[in-house]
């Protein structure tokens, strides 16, 4: 071999570590990685509105309800779920899945939707299994009791109270650490019609849920339910939009169309049909500061 | 100078998902790689370089291997087989016909013994040609000074040049460069290593082609030197102004002190203290975290961070107190610590929409550097 040769190999050796030194410097930012998952508004659609499966609940007045004997949903998580398919940047027609709320995690681990609109409450802890887009609706835990009991007006008529809420919800985690704890007995239910049956049957003294949710149930029943409303307590309750962990995509479609959704009006449509009498500013989130997507 | 000029703090903020990149550096690491990397990349590119059908796969090439495959003709190789020849002939001692031969070929005239007359012929000869050695080793030191220039000087300054500017550029990648030189440090160590195990191999297979290659000859010692020479220059200089002069990034994550940041509400303020009176670089680079530590609550995502440098007891930004900037948790920030003459701190004041919030101020990352 020349010494040409071996000085030319030589060089391009040199030349080929500093490609690959170029090419290692690349993704070693230390940072961490974005969006793994394609968003699914993010791609090309074949069909016009291909269906995309949405968590909803089905016994919820005021958000979530499937009038029993006509297939009918309404609510406002229902009609926010058709606003976005019909303005999300690719159209879509949302399938809804019946979840009960204790499932709602669930059903996006196992992919069995892509988002779930069912008065899903935004929380750190939350945050670590599935992404959130929004809030799209701020409250605080409430009260409710039967129609005329005026037994309970304020925290301290709770102690020694039965109070119903629901398993796998944040009102039951507050109802055990908050301010209550210890003193109140807390009985858990799958569904809030559970609760409802309860207290109507005075099995319980009270229901504790989000505010907004309760005022649902008072608003389809007047005459037998009422809500409290000197009692608000815990951590606000910021309903989002529930999606798969990481999908930042998504969640970015989610964050601007929410913010459009709000600051368009058809927010304060929904609310003004679905909760009627209610003052929307306090349950409105402030658009320009919605949760940024991680 | 516009108002806009005015108001714009010292501090700088970067993306939330790119926490810290430039001056999170691990210089210790990076010094580390580059001091065994140089080293093993140089001497890859010689092993390759040097012929590998003439038995010198990881030999230097500064040394002029084409002396070896001629004949011996300088006396040092003469003496060299010279006295192979002789410890082969005293390994036959034994043999009476042995000296008679020595005492033939070494005639001398006179009274003195046969025997005597070899062994004056033979130390006669042997002072001769360690004079004529001596005299071959100082021309071949003046021929390897003179040649220095012309041939070596390029491949020093070769290896200087391509050493020096390897080793600024990783440094300049900070964080980066660490990672970019411990990847190619295992790729290069096992190269490497593959190839002198390969020589060895060769080596030790073509032994009877290599006779007139001397074991141990100086001139190939001291010629492997300037390529270490250069080595070590092109490394050690930048390392040297790195370490010294510039000073590496500080990384003073767990020297940062937070008081009040336990459970912050709403509006509540932390104080972090920065190490050092005053800070021994200009900048830091801080990651500040939230932890939420109950159950509910969406408190970490939309909380903001108010972050007022506090430079010798006084708030001040650009000269202007009790200016702040905004950073979500997680975010990267950065604040000049250039003018500190007795001791800096950071105070954080928590921004959280919901006011039942209790959360954890903790400091994720801190880096000083200039």
């Amino acid at each position: 071999m020349s010494i040409t040769a071996g000085r030319t190999r030589g060089v391009l050796f040199a030349a080929l570590l500093g490609l690959s030194a170029c090419q290692v410097g690349g993704p070693v930012t230390g940072s961490a990685p974005t969006s793994a998952a394609p968003g699914i508004f993010g791609g090309p659609v074949n069909a016009e509105t291909p269906p995309v499966n949405v968590g909803t609940l089905t016994d919820q007045p005021g958000f979530g309800e499937l009038i029993p004997g006509s297939n009918v949903r309404a609510g406002f998580d229902i009609d926010l779920q058709r606003w976005l398919g019909n303005h999300a940047p690719h159209r879509f027609l949302p399938v809804h899945v019946d979840l009960t709320i204790d499932d709602r995690i669930r059903a996006l681990q196992e992919d069995r939707v892509k988002l779930v609109v069912a008065t899903f409450s935004i929380t750190d802890e939350r945050s670590k299994k599935i992404g959130f887009a929004g809030p799209y609706m701020i409250t605080q835990q409430g009260v409710m009791v039967r129609a005329g009991d005026d037994r309970i007006q304020n925290m301290d008529d709770l102690t020694g109270k039965t109070v119903c809420t629901l398993s796998g919800s944040t009102s039951l985690s507050q109802l055990k650490e908050g301010t209550l704890k210890d003193q109140i007995n807390v009985i858990e239910k799958k569904g809030y019609k559970e609760c409802a049956d309860q207290l109507l049957d005075r099995q319980v003294d009270a229901i504790s849920t989000e505010a907004i949710s309760l005022e649902g149930f008072a608003h389809r029943d007047p005459t037998r339910l009422s809500v409290v409303k000197n009692i608000r307590f815990g951590a606000q309750g910021r309903f989002g939009i529930g999606l798969r962990h990481g999908d930042v995509a998504t969640c970015e479609v989610m964050t601007a169309k929410l913010k459009e959704f709000i600051t368009s009006g058809s927010w304060d449509i929904f609310f003004d049909q679905h909760f009627p009498g209610l003052q929307s500013e306090l349950y409105k989130p402030d658009p320009n500061n919605l949760n940024p997507c991680e | 100078m516009m108002v806009d000029d005015l108001a714009r703090p010292r501090i700088r903020r970067r993306e939330a998902s790119s926490p810290i990149s430039d001056p999170l550096v691990s210089d210790p690491l990076i010094i580390d790689s580059l001091i065994t990397d140089p080293l093993i990349t140089v001497s890859m590119i010689a092993a390759i370089r040097s012929p590998s059908h003439r038995h010198r796969l990881l030999a230097s090439p500064w040394v002029d291997y084409r002396q070896y495959d001629r004949p011996a003709r300088s006396s040092s190789d003469a003496r060299h087989q010279h006295l192979t020849g002789l410890a082969t002939t005293r390994r036959n001692s034994d043999s009476p016909s042995c000296d008679r031969t020595n005492v033939t070929s070494h005639r001398a005239p006179g009274k003195v013994r046969a025997h005597e007359v070899s062994e004056i012929s033979f130390k006669g000869h042997q002072k001769q040609e360690e004079m004529s050695d001596q005299k071959q080793e100082q021309h071949s030191e003046s021929n390897f000074l003179t040649q220095f220039p012309r041939g070596q000087l390029k491949w020093f300054f070769s290896i200087l040049a391509i050493t020096a500017a390897f080793t600024v550029w990783l440094l300049t990648k900070d964080a980066k460069g660490s990672e970019i030189a411990s990847i190619l440090s295992l790729a290069t160590t096992i190269v490497s290593t593959a190839l002198t195990f390969l020589m060895f191999l060769y080596q030790n297979t073509s032994k009877g082609n290599r006779k007139g290659i001397p074991p141990g000859n100086p001139r190939r010692t001291s010629r492997l030197l300037v390529p270490l020479a250069a080595i070590v220059l092109g490394a050690g200089v930048p390392i040297y102004y790195w370490t010294e002069i510039h000073k590496p990034n500080s990384r003073v994550t767990d020297q940062m002190s937070v008081f009040n940041g336990k459970a912050m509400h709403d509006g509540g303020q932390a104080t972090i203290t920065i190490p050092g009176r005053p800070p021994q670089h200009d900048h830091l680079a801080i990651v500040l975290t939230l932890t939420n530590h109950a159950d509910v609550g969406d408190c970490v995502r939309p909380a903001k961070l108010d972050i007022t440098p506090i430079i010798d007891s006084t708030p001040v930004i650009d000269g202007r107190p009790e200016q702040l900037t905004s950073v979500r948790p997680g975010q990267e920030v950065r604040l000049d610590l250039s003018d500190v003459t007795r001791q800096a701190a950071v105070l954080v004041t928590l921004d959280t929409p919901d006011p039942s919030c209790r959360v954890e101020l903790r400091v994720s990352q801190a880096v000083l550097y200039n």
